[in-house]
């Protein structure tokens, strides 16, 4: 039987790559979450 | 029951009629169809043997990017002539004109796959003798699966501005599994096998039908509201 | 809010617990060696996404049966974390097989399957980007999800016998035949790691969709 040489690499980018895509999703959430609740700057009204 | 019928045929009727007699979006569409039996062959090569093998999947490939021209158009054209309001005020049922929809535009990519079919046995040489009712068996599966779904899209890309381009993102994807079925079986039907080869791609798409069917009577209505 | 935030910080300890169990805890496997750690990414991602596809039915339904649009955002929130999850799924399981089978594509029946309910869902998202009005968005996108849903099972079966026809043989898979129970225990606890990490993002994309809501109104 013959083992295979360890991919490290390999893990680290699988592992890599899901946690770059859940932080980024949870960053921009919590971004905004932020801009959502801070009081609106006053807009010009525009006819809606 | 038969009032929805009669609605049913009613629907497909007028639209077979609007198709009789404004020929040339159909008679494009045909032209469509077998251009692009030619393009496949072009881009693919020569070499008769590889295109024989992959027939199948050549065939309704044609099929279905016939499909994403034409199934929508139904929809499309009831918008452009201001149709659609008239449309949602039918009284009773409106799933019956999904039925009448769906039917019409079976008898359109019938047409197509007639002619499709028809072209490939003279290109390819293959004898379609006995192999023809199975084959239609499989055609028809596949067909109403495919119109099934594309007439449901149809009617809900209609409305929005984006639906050159959401029509057949959302189509595609969900005719996946309907492509690989119709493909496979068309395959042993095109062998001359007997129609028990290809069985559980059979059941795959008489089942993707009666769900596909099931769902877009019970999502008309949502489909066709204010 | 409070309660999202412990929901939080609960999804990163099982994290972390869950990084230890498939690095510490798990053993290195035999034929595959450490690559098939990558398990422990790829199976909680895909089931997540599942849960998240069935939560988009469950939000689609409970918009057309009440009109609320709360049952809108849940299932917009959940399309958008499937769609996350299916792609960490893929690109995984891509990741994964470029050691064991040699290229970072192959038609396998879990990849393919997975490969087309991204596309089903992407395009639900694309819907719901180009659909203006609320009402008609969240009605358009309920038909769309349920379809979606309903697809399911019949992509999942279509798959798999495409693929039985066309690859009858796997040597190696990114499966190990007998599941140890170091290793099934670890799977379960990133697994329940995922889920809470589901959980808390679902509430928290939830949230600002009510949020930005109101700043609309």
């Amino acid at each position: 039987m013959n083992p295979m040489p360890d991919n490290w690499g390999y893990v680290l980018a699988a592992y890599g790559v899901a946690a770059l895509a859940l932080g980024w999703y949870w960053r921009g959430l919590v971004r905004r979450a932020r801009a959502a609740r801070s009081p609106a700057p006053p807009r010009t009204q525009r006819p809606r | 029951m038969s009032r929805y019928a009669g609605r049913a045929w009613a629907v497909l009727w007028k639209d077979l009629l609007v198709e009789r007699r404004a020929k040339e979006s159909a008679n494009a569409l045909l032209f469509f169809t077998v251009t692009l039996l030619f393009l496949f062959q072009l881009a693919l090569g020569t070499d008769r043997e590889r295109l024989e093998a992959v027939l199948p999947g050549l065939l309704w490939l044609a099929v279905v990017l016939s499909g994403l021209l034409g199934l929508g158009r139904l929809f499309v054209a009831e918008r452009e002539n201001d149709c659609w309001e008239a449309l949602r005020l039918v009284p009773g049922d409106r799933s019956a004109i999904f039925v009448g929809k769906l039917a019409a535009n079976v008898v359109l990519l019938a047409m197509l796959e007639v002619v499709l079919v028809v072209l490939v046995a003279l290109f390819y040489g293959v004898a379609l003798g006995h192999a023809l009712p199975a084959l239609a068996v499989v055609m028809a599966l596949g067909t109403l699966g495919l119109a099934a779904i594309g007439t449901l899209f149809g009617a809900l890309t209609a409305p929005l501005r984006a639906r050159e381009v959401l029509f057949p993102v959302l189509l595609l994807p969900a005719q996946v599994p309907v492509l690989l079925g119709a493909v496979s079986a068309t395959g042993t039907a095109l062998a001359g096998r007997p129609l028990a080869d290809a069985q559980p791609w059979l059941g795959l798409l008489a089942a993707a039908d009666c769900v596909y069917l099931v769902l877009g009577v019970l999502t008309f209505e949502f489909v066709l509201e204010t | 809010m409070t309660a999202s935030r412990r929901l939080g910080w609960l999804a990163a300890a099982a994290l972390v617990v869950g990084l230890g169990a498939a690095f510490g805890y798990a053993p290195r496997e035999a034929v595959q060696g450490n690559v098939q750690r990558i398990m422990y990414v790829h199976v909680p991602a895909v089931l997540t996404a599942y849960v998240a596809f069935g939560l988009v039915l469950v939000g689609s339904v409970g918009y057309l049966a009440t009109r609320a649009l709360r049952w809108d955002r849940l299932a917009a929130a959940a399309a958008e974390l499937g769609v996350l999850f299916t792609g960490i799924t893929i690109a995984s399981g891509s990741i994964w097989g470029k050691p064991t089978w040699g290229t970072w594509w192959t038609w396998d029946a879990r990849l393919t399957s997975t490969a087309v309910l991204f596309l089903v869902y992407v395009g639900y998202l694309l819907l719901r980007a180009t659909a203006d009005e609320p009402e008609r968005r969240a009605r358009f996108a309920a038909v769309v999800g349920i379809v979606g849903a309903a697809n399911i099972p019949i992509v999942h079966f279509s798959v798999k016998w495409w693929r039985a026809l066309h690859q009858p043989s796997t040597i190696l898979g990114p499966e190990p035949s007998p599941i140890a129970p170091p290793i099934a225990h670890a799977l379960a606890a990133n697994w329940v790691a995922f889920t809470l990490l589901f959980a808390y993002l679902l509430t928290l994309r939830m949230a600002v969709a009510r949020l930005e809501e109101a700043d609309a109104a």
